[in-house]
């Protein structure tokens, strides 16, 4: 080899990584801004200094591409835990979560890694990735109208089978159970286990939405766990749990949070309450409404029934009156006519009478001035030969006899010319 | 509703309906005692079943979730 020269400057594995890390430190005086997302972070429970990793992954495989040793020297942890808790991100960092770090590069020279020793921590990067990915999540289930698919299952009248996903004895656990039992109302709960903080949340939930979506036994489901800070929440920022509550049969009623926390998991349920013991109000009130409605249901029944009898007396009592009215105008009418009839066929008695008699006269004088004694009372005669009523002078010859009637009597005498 | 009876749905319909059927006077006077009685057999009904003051949990088991039977 050419280079080979032994003279030439030959570095223990000290002076080496001890050069190099006066090279890193020439490269970076400065403080620098690096992010990352941590992982292997929960190794650290009660070490003194805290060693974990941050990673970058590729978005889309969710593959990591890199990664860098961590530390945050016993010095800076509680300054630094303070300042996430003060932006309501949690009591702790954890894996999963993405930050942005002020940081020192540095190695170690025992161990030849280099690292990053964090001095500061930006928590509105943390905000803001949060609601990044949360923003995507609901973007894709208004895409897919997921959004609303729970709200349109129907919530019995009385929800009394309730399926119950928490974590046994937690604080969410309890409060629920508690506030159902003050309630006196009889309830049937059957309890799903599962985790409501931490990697599990998925899958857990996820587990127990299947149950009992295939059981198809409960009137709703509900989600409860005691309130937490926004790390914790993000859990339920999930879109895999946010596709299940879509397409569950029963109802999903959520009370996972505190007031100010409203998650994805929130907002695709059929009912969002803000605690535990708010979701268990929420069923008792549906159900304590419900007998408030049979129960004004019973007393208009009552009402109405009286009524319907009070009227139908009514209505007799009318009828009866009716019917008396109606026979007295009846009858009432019926004498008024016959009066009337009476008063009518008088007169016609009358009138015919008095017609017949002035008819009578009329032919009575008829037939007197056509009676031929009354024409001889006026100075007429009748004179006959043989018995014939003479009518011209043809019918009479000289020397007949003739009968001549006056109108007191008869004239005899002798034709002579 | 697991159990085979009533559903409250049904028990709150059918309220409604004697009701409509009383307010629109479609019921013979004589069958009107039967209506009421039906209708406080049900708010009873419903309130029995409502009022226990108890509360049941059951806690399933969640590796054979199979066997879990009501």
């Amino acid at each position: 080899m050419e280079t080979n020269n032994p003279q030439q400057k030959t570095y223990t594995i000290l002076e080496l990584n001890t050069e190099i890390k006066q090279v890193l430190w020439g490269s970076f005086p400065e403080l620098i801004w690096v992010r990352g997302e941590i992982s292997d972070f929960d190794k650290n429970k009660n070490k003194k200094h805290i060693y974990f990793v941050l990673q970058e992954k590729n978005p889309d495989k969710d593959q990591i591409i890199s990664q860098i040793p961590t530390t945050i020297f016993n010095s800076d942890i509680n300054r630094i835990l303070k300042k996430f808790q003060e932006a309501n991100l949690g009591n702790e960092l954890k894996d999963g979560i993405e930050v942005r770090v002020l940081c020192k590069l540095d190695l170690w020279p025992p161990h030849g890694h280099y690292n990053i020793i964090i001095k500061d921590i930006d928590p509105e990067y943390t905000l803001g990735k949060l609601a990044q990915s949360r923003e995507a999540i609901i973007q894709y289930l208004r895409s897919k109208n997921l959004l609303d698919k729970n709200k349109r299952t129907f919530l019995p009248l009385v929800p009394q089978i309730v399926g119950l996903i928490s974590q046994l004895d937690s604080e969410g656990y309890t409060d629920f159970i508690s506030e159902l039992k003050k309630s006196r109302l009889y309830f049937k709960i059957r309890f799903y286990n599962a985790s409501v903080q931490g990697e599990k949340v998925e899958s857990e939930i996820c587990e127990a939405l299947d149950y009992f979506n295939q059981q198809q036994n409960v009137d709703a489901v509900v989600i409860v766990r005691g309130g937490g800070s926004k790390t914790d929440l993000s859990w339920f920022d999930n879109k895999k749990i946010a596709e299940k509550i879509a397409f569950m049969q029963p109802p999903v009623i959520t009370g996972i949070g505190h007031k100010t926390d409203f998650t994805i998991t929130d907002m695709v349920a059929f009912s969002f309450q803000q605690t535990p013991s708010i979701a268990a109000t929420f069923l008792i009130e549906r159900i304590n409404d419900f007998l408030g409605r049979i129960d004004s249901l019973s007393v208009e029944i009552a009402h109405n029934s009286q009524n319907l009898t009070k009227l139908e007396l009514q209505n007799l009592i009318e009828i009866k009156k009716q019917i008396n009215r109606e026979s007295n105008l009846f009858l009432e009418r019926d004498k008024e006519e016959l009066k009337e009839n009476r008063k009518n066929l008088l007169f016609y008695y009358k009138e015919f009478f008095k017609n017949i008699r002035e008819a009578i006269k009329q032919y009575s004088l008829r037939i007197d001035s056509s009676d031929p004694i009354n024409i001889i009372r006026l100075g007429f005669s009748v004179s006959k030969i043989s018995g014939k009523t003479i009518k011209s002078i043809k019918d009479a010859r000289i020397g007949q006899n003739m009968i001549t009637t006056v109108s007191d009597g008869e004239i005899k005498s002798i034709i002579n010319r | 509703m697991s159990e085979k009876q009533i559903s409250y749905n049904e028990a709150y319909e059918e309220l409604q309906a004697i009701l409509e059927d009383i307010k629109e006077r479609n019921v013979d006077v004589d069958k009107l005692a039967a209506k009421v009685k039906r209708a406080r057999e049900l708010i009873n009904l419903c309130e029995e079943r409502i009022k226990k003051a108890e509360l049941e949990i059951e806690e399933i088991v969640k590796s054979s979730p199979e066997e879990e039977k009501k």
